[in-house]
């Protein structure tokens, strides 16, 4: 965590302190930028070291390419990363690419089991696993990360009513895949 | 205020060399289709306006079927909360700057 004098330091200015060859600075942009981008690619891909792997790589490629930042670091340290998450999703194997309601694993339909904190983590990590990519990003950035739409959509580059959207229908997907344990 | 867009010509390009470790869902996947409808009962309107801040009476989510879902979606939002929390592990920062090379400064 950067100490709250480091915080206040703008980004443009650790960035061109980089580039003049601090490479040391550097260290500040990961402590103020790692968590929340860390939490993205957790909920994105629900594996600790993968999130690492994007994490790691994401900064990296964000430090080779820092003199071509125009606009907010964190945005377009974010949007590394998020493409990051979506390219590991496109490419770990699929077993099956579309869902039937006969689809469903028995693992969620237990609903006389009784409801416990460690079963529902498995749980949302897996019914998240079922989402597209986008309703996915949707829901954590919304739910987990704590997001307004309105920063979702600078984020993402879209609307808050398609952002808006992809939340309902990420919630809705979710509770016919965990309501009948949870309910 | 963004200046880039996601496809701009300053953002590198995102393609990660990643390792190919995967944690497979055992579930089937969604079709990656955004427009795709769930089969099910859909969650009530005042349920999603709940969920996203906006002013709902203690008397709409007191009825019984409101309670249903205000009872799952509580207990969702106390995992996701507990998921707002979690840090980086201490080793990553460590490892980035261990493995920073040479940064790419363009001439304007």
């Amino acid at each position: 965590m950067p100490t709250s004098d480091e915080a206040l330091v703008p980004d443009e200015e650790i960035i061109a302190d980089v580039l003049a060859g601090n490479r040391e600075s550097f260290r500040l942009l990961v402590s103020k930028y790692s968590d929340a981008l860390y939490r993205h690619a957790l909920g994105m891909t629900g594996s600790p070291d993968v999130a690492e792997d994007i994490l790691q790589v994401s900064f990296i490629k964000a430090f080779q390419h820092l003199g071509e930042v125009r606009g907010r670091f964190d945005a377009w340290v974010f949007r590394i990363l998020a493409n990051g998450c979506k390219d590991w999703l496109k490419n770990i194997r699929r077993t099956h690419v579309s869902y039937e309601e006969d689809d469903q694993p028995s693992h969620y339909a237990t609903p006389e089991e009784d409801l416990d904190r460690g079963q529902l983590r498995d749980d949302l990590d897996q019914a998240l696993g079922v989402l597209p990519a986008t309703l996915r990003e949707a829901f954590v950035m919304k739910h987990v990360e704590g997001r307004s739409y309105e920063e979702m959509a600078e984020l993402l580059n879209t609307t808050v009513g398609a952002l808006k959207m992809r939340v309902h229908r990420a919630r809705e997907a979710l509770q016919r895949l965990l309501g009948d344990r949870y309910h | 205020m963004l200046h880039d867009t996601p496809n701009s010509r300053h953002e590198p390009d995102a393609r990660l060399d990643l390792p190919t470790k995967t944690v497979a869902p055992s579930a089937p996947r969604l079709a990656d289709d955004a427009e795709e409808t769930f089969p099910g009962t859909p969650t009530p309107e005042m349920i999603h306006r709940w969920l996203d801040g906006e002013a709902v009476s203690a008397q709409e989510l007191a009825t019984p079927d409101a309670e249903k879902h205000v009872t799952f979606w509580a207990s969702v939002n106390a995992e996701t909360d507990r998921r707002r929390a979690m840090k980086t592990p201490t080793h990553v920062a460590a490892y980035i700057m261990s493995n920073l090379s040479a940064p790419v400064v363009l001439d304007d």
